[in-house]
């Protein structure tokens, strides 16, 4: 049967991941493209892309970050596969800081989040500077308040991914790790 | 942890080096026409940005009445019952009349300019990018829509370009995006140059007028119009006013920085121009 092919278990936690990615998207693309301060929107995709790494792995950080990143470089029009390729390995890295080096608690996630953050925003800002040949100081700035602005967005991002995570191991895989 | 890289990392490299490999080259063939898969996110994600657009909207209203309640608490008593009949009625007509105010001035607009194709398109996202200015909408090839193709406001504004189509939705650059190139004139001095867009100018809603001759002379005010050198644009559509007049590091070449007439944040129906005659 068809059914028995199936690792439920694993469905379902690829849909949920598919939910959150979307969400993410959502919020990203439809409320904080309509907030700017000082001129600067934040950018927090990276931030949940390395959260998806910690919880879940590195191969599935890689996997989930590669779709996101597809989505995010359909949805930013001034790239092609900047974040296809740069999630994709924030993913994966993030992942493998938590298995080898860090712990999945909120400060280390803040950390692994701000590094995602500051190398997205760098990658972003080597376009204009190699290519168009602009100058470099705006540019930093740009980059240093989008990274500010992200991270209060963040933090509330680490409570959902966090639950799911937990939610979706189920509670007697809880009891068995404690 | 080198066995985690060699066995996980070395395969994760691969496929996404391979699917970066594909989808640039598939960018590259297409040359801003959108691909099956974009094409087919676009169209998905044209109706939920339109439900989520519109309560976003509704949450900017929200968020206006509070900020200004103190004050229409003392005027609200007096006001009440004739407030509670207007809003009932104005919430009622209001998106009826405003699309109607934009189609009379765009039937002015169209009769100055009998040779201009139009095609009517609501905004349905704005890009959340920090170093792009830009915004999608909702027509695209399917209407006749092409790359390239100016975009006005109902009072014949120019707004931006066509960057890329799908079948039905269509990414717009703006006017201030850091990659715009746009042969303008100005009214009052009748001095040409050229409509550059900047990074650092982009983030504060400007774009610079350069290029201009050094016995050319622009004012504070002066209208900023398309010259229509080169045929990329109509002659004559509005761009934006010269708020400054400033002076490049050197000292030497003065340029404008360019308000844009239109409110590109407030922006809810464009009109594409599809075709027009172009002056020799």
């Amino acid at each position: 049967m068809l059914s028995d092919l199936i690792d439920r278990k694993k469905v379902r936690r690829a849909l949920a991941w598919a939910l959150y990615m979307l969400a993410v998207l959502l919020v990203q693309n439809m409320i904080f493209s309509r907030i700017t301060v000082l001129g600067v929107r934040a950018m927090f995709l990276p931030a949940a892309v390395a959260a998806c790494g910690m919880f879940e792995g590195g191969t599935a950080g890689a996997v989930f970050g590669l779709f996101m990143g597809f989505f995010a470089d359909m949805s930013f029009p001034e790239n092609t596969v900047l974040f296809t390729a740069l999630f994709a390995l924030l993913g994966f890295f993030a992942g493998f800081a938590a298995d080898f080096f860090l712990n999945r608690k909120f400060w280390p996630y803040m950390a692994a989040s701000l590094v995602a953050l500051l190398v997205t925003a760098l990658f972003q800002m080597l376009g204009p500077v190699i290519f168009s040949g602009a100058a470099a100081g705006p540019l930093l700035k740009t980059a240093g308040l989008q990274v500010l602005w992200s991270l209060p967005v963040s933090a509330l991002i680490y409570p959902i991914a966090r639950s799911m995570s937990l939610r979706l191991d189920g509670v007697s895989e809880r009891k068995d790790r404690a | 942890m080198k066995k985690y890289l060699s066995k996980k990392g070395i395969k994760i490299g691969a496929i996404v080096l391979a699917v970066v490999l594909i989808i640039a080259l598939s960018a590259r063939a297409l040359d801003g026409r959108a691909g099956f898969l974009q094409n087919l996110s676009g169209s998905l994600k044209k109706p939920v940005q339109g439900a989520v657009g519109a309560v976003a909207d509704w949450l900017e209203g929200v968020y206006g009445y509070m900020y200004k309640y103190d004050d229409l608490q003392a005027e609200n008593e007096s006001l009440k019952s004739q407030l509670a009949e207007a809003q009932a009625e104005a919430r009622d007509e209001k998106s009826a009349a405003e699309e109607n105010e934009r189609l009379r001035n765009l039937l002015d607009f169209k009769e100055k300019h009998t040779d201009y194709e139009l095609e009517s398109a609501k905004i349905v996202a704005r890009s959340a990018s920090n170093w792009s200015s830009a915004y999608t909408i909702g027509k695209g090839s399917a209407d006749g829509i092409k790359v390239g193709a100016p975009v006005i406001t109902d009072t014949g504004v120019l707004t931006g370009t066509v960057k890329e189509v799908g079948t039905n939705w269509a990414t717009v650059s703006t006017v201030i995006d850091a990659g715009t190139k746009i042969g303008a004139t100005t009214s009052q001095s009748g001095s040409t140059g050229m409509i550059m867009g900047d990074y650092d100018l982009m983030k504060k809603g400007y774009a610079k007028l350069t290029y201009l001759p050094s016995d050319s002379q622009i004012f504070q005010g002066d209208t900023v119009l398309t010259s229509g050198v080169g045929g990329a644009f109509p002659e004559g559509l509005v761009v934006g006013t010269v708020d400054s007049v400033q002076t490049e590091a050197g000292g030497q070449v003065e340029y404008g920085l360019i308000k844009p007439s239109s409110d590109l944040n407030a922006l809810v129906q464009v009109f594409v121009i599809k075709s027009y005659d172009v002056v020799n």
